[in-house]
């Protein structure tokens, strides 16, 4: 049974894991291969900060809230794991600051500490009246794909650097099922008028007297579109701009200014602070994630593809709770193709 | 009567920010700084700076949260402010945590600190072995940069400062008016101060810039601080140890007990061990005196003893320090004036 996975972002990356680690042991034959044009540093995962946080409300998406909260609780286990440091995981608290009242969001019992601010603690921010502390995590990714690929290749997955141009490239070549976690280029593979892009653009700087992250919200702007500042392992990221329907990966000066200004603004002692890089992305932005499965016919091939793609800014907060829906997914087709081994148990 | 010229003793975070609130409160003074250590050779720079007061047995518990509600609000200013990072001085937010309830659940400061509230149940999880404990955000001074600061304010404000070892308060009468004594564990030997004895502290400096979060065992032994560049684990308070030699197996005690409250510092890189004497004391001594010796007076202010609650308190300190001097120059002034009759 060969399973193609495209994409080796965080999403493709962890879906893989969890379909070996939940079925090598189930099918004898399982081949796991990923695909992708872009790998770890350069995927839109790498140039994110990595900080868990959902979107302020799920619009009543309670599946995505879900799969947030299987993600946080998955990564909390692993923090006293051996392997934190090298996954890029640690725990980190902060700011997330209104200029009016807000309701309190989807994920305030999943972090820990969730509070409102003290007036004391909003006078460190002028301009904001409301505001809420809390403590969250952080998934650096040019930590953890690496780590994911660790895995990945030690369980004998394979990788093939190249850009898939259509389903029938996969799965005419004897692919039994494909895993579509092609994020922002999902549309080249099959058009999606209800996936565009949401380009941010980030600063890199060195501020490590910054410890805990900022997160400015003006509610008629939109979700990152107003200044934030989220330290990290190596460097702190300065950031704030959505833009949708910008296709640009290159990095705008005007773009860098507003983002410049606003963060010292927000904190002044980030004048002091040495740039050390810049770099846009572009966010797969969906009204909501599309994770289904679809009968594909090619040819006279009937190919099963597994849809996981359109996490827009929220990727790292919800992966694991995908990969695991993914997993699941994959199960109902191996138990369509009767492809299921009986569970191992004493021979008579 | 000319400026009075005072010498202030000592430059460690006492001394040079009493100095400074001296320059500050009497810009007609000059001020002196004596000292045989500065940083990053004091006990100061051996701190983490953490804001998170030690209750001394002997001084009223008023009197001590007005010196740390004076430190925080002062230190609280600069944090925001473009110089946060070259004075040092950072937020910082994490969790003390408890084995067992301790007697008092809402410290004299919790009104102070920033958020304080007790941790959630899943926030303990995160600490099997403890069962209660405290949430809140404070403020780090790091040296050597905070005390790097305070001496360019120092040198801006037009004080001097001297390396120079002072084996008696007396040698000091010719030159200056005032002497303010900052002189920490200094102090046991320079006034014979026995009930000033050192308590030793050895902490680990680390790499380990992952680590966003403050942790303290509320028995004070065991903590870790991240600092700007590295972490501060802690560490142990030995009574009456005037070693200034790291201990190895003192470092693997420290090393391993912080791993246990923070798994992911087995990959800290860089351990550096590092020993400060505690000036400690049953009160903090801030307080005036004028000494006698044939015929010849010398005012004191006594500013000294902060043993494990220097950072926290040294603001208020100096400020009281820098009062008291104000009144040992009208005392000044006024036999001054009154020898003119």
């Amino acid at each position: 049974m060969r399973v193609a996975i495209i994409g080796a972002g965080v999403v493709g990356l962890s879906s893989a894991l969890c379909i070996h680690e939940q079925f090598h042991g189930l099918v004898p034959s399982l081949e796991l291969e990923v695909y992708a044009d872009r790998f770890s540093p350069h995927t839109t995962s790498d140039g994110a900060a990595g900080l868990w946080q959902p979107y302020l409300s799920d619009h009543g998406n309670l599946q995505e809230t879900l799969w947030n909260k299987e993600t946080f609780d998955y990564l909390l286990g692993h923090l006293h794991s051996p392997a934190a440091k090298e996954m890029g995981l640690f725990l980190i608290s902060g700011y997330n600051l209104f200029t009016e009242q807000a309701p309190d969001p989807s994920w305030k019992n999943i972090v820990l500490g969730f509070r409102n601010l003290t007036p004391k603690e909003l006078e460190l921010f002028p301009g904001y009246s409301y505001g809420w502390f809390n403590t969250a995590l952080m998934l650096e990714c040019r930590s953890y794909l690496p780590w994911l690929t660790n895995r990945l290749t030690q369980r004998g997955v394979k990788f093939f650097h190249k850009k898939v141009e259509s389903f029938q490239e996969v799965s005419g070549d004897g692919v039994d099922v494909v895993l579509n976690c092609s994020g922002m280029r999902a549309g080249d593979l099959q058009p999606d008028p209800q996936l565009q892009p949401g380009r941010g653009q980030i600063i890199k700087v060195q501020a490590p007297w910054v410890k805990h992250f900022v997160i400015t919200h003006d509610l008629k702007s939109g979700i990152y579109n107003s200044p934030y500042i989220i330290p990290g392992s190596e460097f702190t990221v300065l950031g704030g701009v959505c833009q949708h329907g910008n296709w640009s990966e290159e990095n705008s000066a005007k773009d860098h200014k507003s983002i410049w200004d606003s963060c010292c603004r927000l904190l002044p002692t980030l004048q002091k602070a040495k740039i050390v890089g810049e770099w846009s992305g572009l966010r797969p932005a969906r009204p909501s994630v599309r994770l289904e499965r679809e009968s594909i016919r090619l040819g006279n091939v009937q190919a099963e593809v597994i849809h996981n793609y359109g996490h827009g800014g929220f990727g790292i907060t919800i992966h694991w709770g995908c990969a695991m829906a993914a997993a699941r997914l994959f199960g109902s087709i191996l138990k369509e193709k009767k492809q299921l081994a009986t569970p191992p148990g004493p021979r008579l | 009567m000319a400026p009075p010229k005072v010498a202030v003793v000592g430059a460690g975070v006492i001394g040079l920010s009493t100095a400074l609130c001296i320059a500050e409160t009497c810009p007609s003074c000059s001020v002196t700084v004596l000292s045989d250590q500065f940083s990053p050779n004091t006990t100061s720079d051996v701190a983490a700076g953490m804001l998170i007061p030690h209750t001394y047995p002997d001084t009223p518990i008023h009197r001590q949260k007005q010196w740390f509600k004076e430190t925080f609000t002062y230190l609280f200013g600069i944090s925001n402010s473009a110089e946060a990072s070259e004075a040092g001085i950072h937020l910082v937010s994490g969790w003390q945590v408890f084995k067992s309830t301790p007697k008092e659940e809402l410290p004299y400061w919790s009104d102070i600190v920033l958020g304080f509230r007790p941790m959630s149940k899943a926030e303990l999880q995160k600490f099997p072995q403890h069962r209660f404990g405290q949430a809140f955000t404070t403020l780090k001074c790091d040296c050597p940069p905070y005390l790097l600061w305070l001496e360019e304010r120092l040198k801006a404000a037009g004080t001097q400062m001297y390396t120079r070892k002072v084996a008696d308060l007396w040698e000091l009468h010719s030159e200056y008016d005032i002497v303010v004594n900052c002189t920490g564990m200094g102090a046991h030997q320079l006034m014979g101060d026995k009930q000033l004895l050192p308590v030793r502290g050895q902490v680990l400096k680390v790499h380990a810039p992952w680590v966003k979060q403050f942790v303290r065992d509320g028995d004070g032994l065991t903590y870790i601080y991240p600092g700007i560049h590295r972490v501060t684990l802690g560490g142990t308070r030995e009574k009456g140890s005037w070693s200034l030699s790291p201990d190895a197996g003192t470092t693997r005690d420290i090393f391993d007990r912080c791993c246990s409250l923070e798994p992911s510092l087995q990959r800290a890189q860089g351990i550096e061990a590092k020993v400060g004497l505690r000036p400690s004391r049953q009160c903090v001594r801030v307080q005036r005196e004028v000494l006698s010796k044939g015929g010849l007076k010398l005012p004191v202010v006594h500013n000294y003893g902060h043993g494990a609650g220097g950072f926290s308190v040294h603001r208020g300190t100096a400020n009281e320090a820098a009062h008291l001097v104000g009144e040992c120059i009208s005392a000044l002034q006024g036999s001054s004036s009154r020898a003119k009759l």
